[in-house]
């Protein structure tokens, strides 16, 4: 699949919504992100990486432009491997910046499905805000200081016969022009 | 044994012909930090951007040195000029983006328009002024000192002191050879930089870019990650020299050397995975030449630049707490577009806020942060190597890999200019 879109970008690749509609209704595309949302909050990763198509990908760019992933620097740009090795490195290696770990709560909100993409697959808009915060010790800095990251996300599901899984999940942080603290849990 | 003829708590760096030692109050005290925004970022030159970032004439770029507002503008002749961001009038900010371009710069607050070279063009209702008033000295003020490396530039807040080419001597054949992996022998910043924030003191980075010693345990579960999942390794395994160097100037490097067919390096690797790079560079330059280009390097330009294989790291320190840290990728110039795609994911695999690799570097930040203030004048130890240091090609001190050479010429230098 291309990687561009249209949500916040100035590119314009991908043509406003079709007509036909997506046989896909809006309870459905909700439970997915409920249930996504539910599994990263849990650390159950591994799950997490099951909603993914074989193909599918996690960007978090940096800027959106139609210059593309070869050319704009994303925080994060993960195909299945680069999935497969954050959570791996997460959950079977010594991490100091998940040491103590995040806890987060993704809330979902303003999930609309705007259509589909040349490729079929549904286009799925929502907005999330993520509270994470590392608990530690009184002392010690860097830890214990709630966060909310806001993000518009783009979703594009893939139809299969289990149900709908993610050919993108694209988010774009409210802030991500501003300096960032320690980002490494999932979004 | 120390050196007591100054009490404890006035010295901050030890360095003796047995130890070397800096105080856990320069991390942590408001006052050394305020000295160090006077004496070392208004004093030196400081890395403020690349010329790639403003290619054409009225492309701005607004920076902080020294805790003041800069706008860096290319001016009508092509020259990158560096004005302070402050309306001669009533001080407002002239430039809030951080990328812009104008014709002119027009002070929102009462209208006063300046030329890209700063000077004053007109002031709205000038009926309000005498006819005596001299609008040439009234033009936005320019920073002392403007340079340029091979598109690198700096500024520096002071008249007087070395000239850029004199603070750049040192290492400038390390420079050069960042700069010749590159087909066309430049470099590109192509998108906004990885920034990253961190509440800790700046020095927290600038000490860790050419730390040899802590790869192994910090980014264990990266390299564990990578054995794991990553590509399979080269057989036989290739092996690198590596070495620290410490400089004139407060200059460091960490270098992994290696031999033809360089596959240890970051360059060699490029070249092994594309021909077409290989060609270029093959085409350019013996083997000899090769040796040296291709070797990894990690090289710090004091006080707050990092030149790494894909990035430009600038250190920015806002308060004595607080830092932030950003890594602008950049292209090879004139390398295969492929090159650079492959670089900047390999980039991102390891850099940036939700990276593999510098969530861990960060994390130490923040547990040194915490630590020192444990017995606050308690020093920390930098000594690592001393009993074995020697004399590279250009005089610099040459150490171990896992050595604290590069922290030693860093707070020599540090020491030199706050002693002032």
């Amino acid at each position: 699949m291309t990687a561009s879109s249209s949500l916040g970008t100035s590119s314009g690749t991908t043509s406003a919504p079709p007509d036909t509609v997506p046989d896909l209704r809006v309870d459905e595309v909700t439970a997915l992100l409920f249930r996504e949302a539910r599994l990263l909050d849990d650390v159950q990763w591994d799950k997490w990486l099951d909603l993914f198509t074989e193909d599918g990908l996690y960007w978090i760019p940096l800027e959106d432009t139609a210059a593309g992933p070869d050319r704009d620097l994303a925080i994060a740009y993960d195909d299945a491997e680069g999935r497969a090795a954050r959570v791996f490195r997460r959950q079977r290696t010594r991490v100091y910046d998940q040491d103590p770990p995040s806890r987060t709560v993704h809330a979902v909100c303003n999930v609309e499905v705007v259509g589909t993409d040349d490729e079929g697959d549904v286009v799925v808009y929502s907005t999330q805000f993520v509270g994470e915060v590392r608990a530690g010790g009184d002392a010690q800095i860097g830890l214990n200081s709630p966060r909310l990251l806001m993000a518009r996300v783009e979703h594009r599901l893939q139809l299969t016969d289990d149900g709908p899984r993610i050919r993108m999940k694209k988010v774009l942080l409210l802030d991500r022009a501003q300096p960032l603290y320690n980002m490494s849990f999932l979004i | 044994m120390l050196d007591n003829q100054v009490p404890m708590t006035q010295r901050a760096v030890f360095d003796t012909a047995d130890t070397f030692e800096v105080s856990g109050r320069i991390y942590h005290d408001a006052e050394i930090f305020n000295r160090e925004i006077q004496l070392i970022f208004g004093r030196t030159w400081v890395y403020v951007g690349h010329e790639s970032e403003l290619p054409a004439p009225g492309d701005l770029k607004t920076v902080v040195v020294a805790q003041q507002p800069i706008i860096l503008i290319r001016d009508d002749d092509g020259e990158v000029i560096a004005l302070l961001n402050r309306c001669r009038h009533r001080g407002a900010v002239i430039c809030r983006t951080e990328h812009d371009h104008a014709n002119t710069l027009r002070c929102p607050y009462h209208g006063w328009t300046y030329a890209k070279d700063g000077n004053l063009l007109g002031v709205p209702n000038p009926s309000g002024y005498p006819s005596t008033f001299d609008k040439s000295r009234w033009g936005l003020r320019r920073v002392a000192r403007i340079g340029s490396y091979r598109g690198l530039l700096f500024v520096n807040l002071a008249t007087d002191g070395h000239s850029l080419e004199e603070h750049l001597a040192p290492i400038r054949r390390y420079i050069d050879w960042w700069f010749d992996r590159a087909p066309d022998g430049n470099v590109k910043i192509l998108s906004p930089p990885h920034r990253i924030h961190y509440p800790g003191n700046w020095k927290w980075q600038a000490e860790n870019g050419h730390d040899g010693y802590h790869g192994d345990f910090v980014h264990e579960s990266y390299h564990r990650t990578e054995r794991e999942l990553g590509p399979p390794p080269a057989r036989p395994k290739p092996q690198a020299q590596k070495c620290t160097r410490g400089f004139t100037f407060g200059h460091g490097i960490f270098e992994r050397r290696v031999r033809s067919p360089w596959l240890a390096s970051w360059t060699g690797r490029l070249m092994r995975d594309f021909p077409e790079y290989e060609r270029i560079m093959r085409s350019r330059f013996a083997d000899a030449e090769l040796d040296d280009i291709t070797a990894r390097r990690d090289t710090f330009v004091f006080p707050n630049l990092y030149l790494f294989e894909t990035h430009i790291r600038v250190i920015e320190p806002l308060a004595v707490n607080r830092t932030t840290v950003k890594m602008q990728f950049y292209e090879l110039q004139g390398s295969p577009q492929e090159v650079t795609a492959s670089r900047m994911k390999s980039h991102e695999r390891f850099f940036g806020p939700s990276g593999l690799g510098t969530p861990d570097d960060i994390e130490m930040f923040v547990r040194n942060e915490t630590g020192i203030r444990a017995s606050p004048d308690d020093t920390v130890l930098l000594a690592r190597g001393m009993h074995r240091e020697r004399r590279g090609p250009d005089g610099e001190v040459v150490g171990d890999g896992s050595d604290e050479v590069p922290l030693r010429a860093l707070y020599r230098e540090w020491d030199r200019l706050m002693s002032a």
